[in-house]
């Protein structure tokens, strides 16, 4: 169990496109789907760095392994993204910040394949979770992972 | 638990109308809700800003020659048949579905209706479900 703090995530209302433009009625993005809160912290039994996601509801969640390094937690349910875990052992560490900027992106890529590959409502959620990864990420990749990277 | 969410939601709204509480299989769900149940998505009917109410049913003075034809435009907006709204001529003008979620899976839907034109205070609402929302779905989790 994580004791790291949430970081809340500013509530955002988006509008779904509509499957006929003549249809007279606006379609947003459930607040189910949408990440009201985000916290990082390294997992020492895990021995992995974990992003997790909360939502209004809670799920259980099974792991897509992305490559050796990433590993997404997807609700069993929902699809929605509930987590990330970032092996970074694994990682070559030579300089932190440059490997926090590259984690950024093993994230960014990894969401991107998840999304290639579900329907249309998940994709929204993956990118609003990045989008919650890309305001709170210098809050998130911070003490904890470079302390585990370090 | 639902309910007084609905009616919380519905104080919030200040609607004249009624509040509707689904939790039923979606086959048996009215059009309105069941949109919501099968996108997963908040519905609000009519569109945001839009210029174009719903017709008004029960208006005398405007009231068509053909009573179906203004009808049909009711049901068009509304996901539901024609014959339906001949028959249940519905007060409501505007609506706002929330699909409601517990562990993952769709559970029901919440509908405010009112018989203003516009639910204006839409975003509103949907804030006002998500601020409530955590606790209320930890007691729906424990329902058998």
């Amino acid at each position: 169990m994580s004791s790291a703090p949430w970081i809340q995530v500013e509530p955002s209302l988006e509008i779904r496109s509509k499957p006929l433009k003549k249809m007279q009625f606006t379609v947003f993005v459930s607040p189910h789907e949408v990440p009201q809160a985000v916290r990082g912290e390294f997992d020492k039994q895990l021995k992995r760095f974990v992003i997790e996601f909360r939502y209004l509801d809670d799920e259980e969640f099974k792991r897509e392994a992305v490559d050796d390094v990433v590993c997404l937690r997807v609700g069993k349910n929902s699809q929605r993204l509930l987590g990330i875990e970032l092996d970074t052992a694994k990682r070559n560490v030579t300089e932190v910040q440059l490997e926090v900027q590259s984690l950024k992106r093993e994230i960014r890529k990894a969401v991107g394949r998840l999304q290639k590959e579900c329907g249309k409502g998940e994709r929204e959620n993956y990118a609003l979770a990045m989008k919650a990864i890309e305001s709170k990420g210098a809050l998130l990749l911070s003490q904890d992972l470079l302390a585990s990277v370090g | 638990m639902a309910l007084l969410a609905g009616l919380a939601l519905a104080w919030l709204a200040g609607t004249r109308g009624e509040i509707w509480t689904y939790n039923v299989e979606p086959s048996h769900l009215l059009p309105r809700a069941g949109r919501c149940w099968s996108t997963k998505s908040v519905v609000l009917v009519p569109e945001k800003d839009s210029k174009v109410p719903l017709p008004c049913l029960h208006n005398e003075d405007t009231k068509p020659h053909d009573p179906r034809s203004i009808a049909d435009i009711y049901a068009k907006a509304t996901f539901v048949s024609t014959d339906w709204v001949l028959k249940m001529k519905p007060r409501s003008r505007s609506f706002l579905g929330i699909p409601v979620v517990v562990k993952g899976a769709p559970w029901g839907v919440i509908i405010v209706d009112s018989r203003d034109v516009a639910i204006r205070e839409a975003q509103q609402i949907i804030a006002f479900y998500s601020a409530i929302a955590r606790p209320f779905i930890k007691c729906l989790e424990r329902l058998p």
